[in-house]
């Protein structure tokens, strides 16, 4: 299983262009998306999963592509998108059973998946009521179930741990890396620690372009020696505060800590630490979008 | 000469009858031996075929009552109000004492709730989220609305049954019921077309709803007729009007126009829905 998208654009009708000649190829494995708000990445995961035709360019999801086999490619489809619509008259039991229909699954099979997809995501004991008395997390636990139904070869998760509680967002997590084991699972998300967390190979979406693709590792190395950490006092509070490249900001007994991407010492008593996820991305985002 | 040889020919033509039936017979008997040893494979097909047909039902018919419930909303609910108030108005002030009437009644009625049913179809899906969720399944866009629109037929239908059934029982006038619930599912089906479709233009419920109810007025109340599609055709005689035409045939004329029209409209509504940035931008 693998996907394939080549010089993919999207043009919308007002004319804005969310998508310039995208380059991606994806194979079995979690596979994460990151990028800032507006950078494209919900536009892609649409025009992945069918919702969306692209202006220009083809994907290839299996060997199939979206254009001509459309219908050869949605039974192979999950997707869990940001704002995750759902029907609160539904229990959730129901709900699965609907989507399960839609997806021409009957009888026991759909029973029996249902029943394995409900205990996956820990809401087997809820599994009969109704879907507008569950909290957030909840109601993304069962947005993933619906995207498991037919076991899919492919999922699409867009934000899915935007507005979880640390415990559910874990959780979730987990839930995405062991789904990821033996299929592929396209995570696309803002938060650099979700992908930090679980994948092996990530995309960086900026202004609709792909500015990276590879490992974490390698992405992490684009910010070697550049990441700085140094005390400073209230000054530099003021400073360095609103600075795009301000990764942090803490205070600890020796002082205000400050970490700095820049490929320059930003201060005398500035040493040079080993960079993370993060420092790559804040690099990216600073150095990529103002040449963009 | 020719009609000598047919002279001569006479004979042989006479003797053929029992030769024709001799070879019906073998070719009947081989037939039959033919299906006695496929016997297994005729059996193994038939039930194929049941069963077949019998998971499509229930597969159909899960379907049907899914989307039955997604309706059970406030809508539903006025729309059953509003069956008690307006047939108890039309019951009080005696106008459903004909079919004839009685069927105008109806049209305006099963046409507002056909409306009120389906002007919020793709607008609240979409304001809800679910048409992403919807959308990204196997099942096609058109096949989805279809089944929403048949789904809101079916009940019109089973409502219409029970308007029709209570007024035959109370009135004295019983001909011509079943061809009311023919014209006005047939009917019901093409006004929840339209609305749909002016759904896709409006993309807002309320103003789907008004725009329908415009368009539906004008048809009813001036231009009944458009060419040969008329949505609300009253061929059922009123009482002591005696007519020598049959008007079934005119019926199903008027019917199958009905029919065509919604077909149209529906295509369009198909070729609407492929527009996905008009969706989700």
């Amino acid at each position: 299983m693998e996907v394939i998208c080549k010089d993919l654009s999207k043009i919308y009708p007002d004319g804005h262009q969310a998508l310039k000649e995208i380059d991606l190829h994806i194979k079995d494995g979690l596979f994460g998306l990151l990028g800032p708000n507006g950078a494209g990445k919900t536009t892609l995961m649409e025009i992945l999963t069918q919702l969306l035709e692209p202006t220009s360019g083809t994907i290839l999801i299996d060997g199939f592509d979206s254009r001509k086999q459309a219908s050869k490619i949605r039974p192979l489809l999950g997707y869990l998108p940001q704002f995750f619509g759902y029907f609160p008259e539904l229990t959730a039991r129901e709900f699965l059973n609907y989507l399960g229909g839609l997806r021409g699954m009957y009888g026991r099979n759909l029973r029996r998946n249902i029943d394995e997809l409900l205990a996956a995501v820990r809401l087997t004991e809820v599994a009969h009521k109704r879907l507008k008395t569950f909290s957030g997390g909840m109601l993304r636990r069962i947005g993933i179930a619906q995207a498991l139904i037919n076991d899919p070869k492919l999922i699409v998760v867009d934000e899915p741990t935007a507005g979880l509680d640390p415990e559910e967002r874990i959780h979730f997590r987990n839930l995405l890396f062991e789904l990821g084991q033996n299929r592929i699972v396209i995570l696309s998300t803002h938060i650099v620690k979700d992908i930090e967390e679980t994948c092996s190979k990530l995309a960086l979406l900026l202004d609709g372009r792909i500015h990276f693709h590879g490992s974490p590792s390698e992405f992490v190395r684009a910010a070697n020696e550049q990441t700085w950490e140094f005390y400073g006092d209230a000054d530099d509070v003021e400073t360095f505060t609103g600075s795009k490249n301000l990764v942090s900001i803490r205070e600890d007994i020796k002082g205000i800590c400050f970490r700095i991407i820049s490929p320059t010492p930003p201060k005398e008593n500035a040493h040079n630490v080993a960079p993370n996820l993060e420092d790559a991305y804040i690099r990216f985002l600073n150095t990529d979008s103002q040449a963009a | 000469m020719d009609s000598l040889d047919n002279l001569e020919k006479l004979p042989a033509s006479a003797s053929m009858p029992p030769g024709l039936i001799k070879r019906a017979w073998k070719g009947f008997l081989s037939l039959f031996i033919v299906l006695g040893q496929n016997i297994y494979w005729i059996i193994a097909t038939f039930f194929h075929a049941v069963k077949w047909s019998f998971r499509e039902i229930s597969y159909w018919f899960k379907l049907f009552l899914f989307t039955s419930r997604l309706f059970l909303r406030i809508e539903s609910f006025l729309a059953l109000i509003g069956a008690l108030a307006f047939f108890g108005w039309v019951v009080t002030q005696n106008h459903g004492q004909n079919m004839h009437e009685l069927l105008y009644y109806c049209y305006i009625y099963f046409s507002l709730v056909m409306v009120l049913l389906c002007m919020n179809i793709l607008p609240r899906e979409r304001d809800d989220g679910t048409l992403e969720i919807l959308w990204s399944q196997p099942i096609r866009r058109g096949a989805l609305i279809v089944l929403q629109l048949v789904t809101v037929t079916l009940w019109q239908l089973i409502f219409s049954v029970l308007v029709i059934l209570f007024f035959s029982y109370f009135s004295a006038y019983t001909e011509g019921r079943w061809t009311i619930i023919l014209l006005l599912t047939t009917t019901s089906f093409a006004v929840g077309s339209i609305t749909i479709l002016v759904s896709t233009f409006c993309k807002h419920g309320i103003a789907t709803g008004l725009v329908s109810l415009l368009i539906l007025g004008v048809h009813f109340f001036w231009l009944r007729s458009i060419g040969p599609i008329e949505l609300f055709a009253n061929p059922i005689l009123p009482p002591g009007v005696i007519s020598r035409n049959s008007p079934l045939f005119s019926i199903i004329f008027n019917r199958i126009f009905v029919l065509v029209l919604a077909g149209f409209v529906l295509d369009y509504l198909f070729r609407q829905l492929r527009q996905t940035s008009k969706w989700f931008t």
